[in-house]
This record gives structure tokens, sequence and C-alpha cells, in this order.
């Protein structure tokens, strides 16, 4: 099966630079724009790995992993955070609610897709 | 380039790292300092400001970012890889202020200042100056991208000291 990732950011800019990072690759890409709506994906497509923002409008990331791991279905779904917050206080919290990798934004693109390649199985597209 | 007193440390550097950083990672593009002149400085016709607040127990401010429209175009395409469209650009500009943003609120966090952000808002007009008010440090510096004709943009970090 394609390996699903869920991007739950409000910044468009950063789900379609997501979008353009993923799509060499076999994989399905789910996208939210707030943690209320990523909760509401991760409940229907149970995705294989989120990258997650902090500071978003609606239900913020921190609010919205909790919720997240309240469920025994989710307690060990794997989650990257990108964020442009780097204070240690959401760093700590978030690393107790176990997320996997932590990356600030600005960004680049080849160390998160490093980071991505770690949690899932990603495989080249076929060349058209 | 204008900054006040200091109780903060050096927000003009602060704020000039923090753009450096966003543009040479996120963009691959090198940014300088614009000359200061005693003339206004030549950021003319229609901007894209985008602002991101900054509020803590004991600071309260306001990062403000002024694009001229064809370098935001320019920027959208780098970041997306493709024209954007006017909702595209807006939000990439927005993001780029989120990025600073970040950046800067980290120092200060650093430096004994604690704060969270606020969500972007952007806006198009003419360019604008954010206020010194009370006991507050204003950091305004005009830069220009490496190669580029699109004309120079401005950064303005406004941090004030609740009392």
């Amino acid at each position: 099966m394609n390996p699903k990732i869920l991007s739950i950011d409000d910044s468009k800019t950063i789900r379609m630079l997501l979008k353009r990072l993923f799509t060499p690759f076999v994989c399905e890409l789910f996208e939210a724009g707030d943690g209320q709506e990523g909760l509401e994906v991760v409940n229907r497509e149970k995705p294989d790995l989120i990258i997650l923002d902090y500071n978003m409008p609606v239900m913020d990331g921190v609010t919205m992993l909790r919720q997240m791991r309240e469920n025994t279905e989710f307690k060990r779904l794997p989650v990257i955070m990108l964020t442009a917050e780097a204070s240690p206080e959401i760093i700590g919290t978030v690393a107790r609610l176990g997320v996997r990798d932590y990356v600030t934004k600005p960004f680049d693109s080849d160390q998160l897709l490093d980071k991505v390649i770690r949690v899932v199985n990603l495989e080249r597209r076929p060349e058209a | 380039m204008s900054t006040s007193t200091n109780p903060l440390g050096d927000l003009s550097a602060a704020s000039g790292r923090a753009l450096k950083e966003v543009f040479a990672k996120q963009l691959k593009l090198q940014i300088f300092e614009s000359p200061v002149s005693d003339a206004l400085p030549s950021l003319e016709g229609k901007l894209l400001h985008s602002a991101v607040s900054i509020n803590g127990e004991k600071i309260s401010g306001t990062v403000l970012l002024q694009v001229p429209e064809a370098l935001a175009q320019h920027v959208t395409e780098i970041m997306l890889g493709s024209e954007g469209d006017a909702e595209e650009i807006r939000d990439v500009t927005g993001e780029l202020c989120n990025m600073i943003a970040g950046r800067v609120k980290a120092e200060l966090h650093a430096s004994g200042f604690p704060a969270t952000l606020g969500t972007p808002t952007v806006s198009i007009g003419q360019r604008i100056a954010l206020q010194l008010r009370g006991e507050s440090q204003l950091s305004s510096t005009d830069w220009s991208v490496e190669g580029d004709q699109s004309g120079d943009f401005n950064l303005q970090v406004q941090i004030r000291i609740i009392s």
C-alpha cells in the first residue's frame, strides 16, 4: 500500500511546497488547514505520517496532537513538526507527545525529505 | 536604518539575521542592506504588506515586511515552482513574514522575553511606517535581492516592553 502523508498547516504555501516535494514519490498526500480539520482527516484516512505546524487558527498543533494521542489507535502515529515556533517549551511539550522530529521554518526541503524517508518508505514514481 | 536604545538587545541585528536566514535557506537568495540615504528610500508603487504580531508577558510588537509586487511574484515562483495567482502570492508573502517573525521571536526568547506569534495578515498599499510607542524599540531597514531588479523591500520590527 502506498504511504499516506498528511500535511497540516494553515499556510497554503507550505502545503503546496510539500505537494511539490512529494510529487516525484509514490505516496498519497492529504492536506488540512488547521488542527480540527487535521483530526477529521486522521480519523478518516489513518495516515502513516503527519507533518504538523504549531501556530494555526481554530486549533493549534499541540492541541491537535494531545487530542489525537487520546485515541489509542493513533498513540504511535509518527509526527514531524514543521513550524516557525522554536521555543524550548514547545519543543519539550511535543517531544513528550511522541513527536519523531522537529523542523523549524525556514527549512531545507532535502533535509525534510531525509527525515520523512526515515519514517515512511518512499519510492520514486517511474518515469513517464 | 534606525534603532533606539536597547533593553532587548540589538533588534536591528536580530531582524537582519532572521531575514538573511529566511532568504538564504528557503529561497536560495542572497540579500544585502540598501545604502542609507538622506532621501526617502526608493520603495514606491504597490507593495504587499505582511504583518505578524509578537506577544508575551513582557513584550508586545509587530514584524512588518513590505515587498514590491514584482519581487513577491519572483519569490512565489521560487517557492512554488510556478507562477502563482494573486492569492498564492499573498500567502507566500505572509509565510515569509511568519518565518522571519519566528526567527526574531527565537532571539527575543533567548534574551529572556518569551512570546507567541500571531497568524500573518497581508494587505496591499503604499509604504507604511510603524511608530515608536512608549518604551519600544523600532528597527527599519531596506534590503535588496542580489541580481534582482524588482526594487528594494523593507523590514520593520517594533517591540514594546510592557511595564
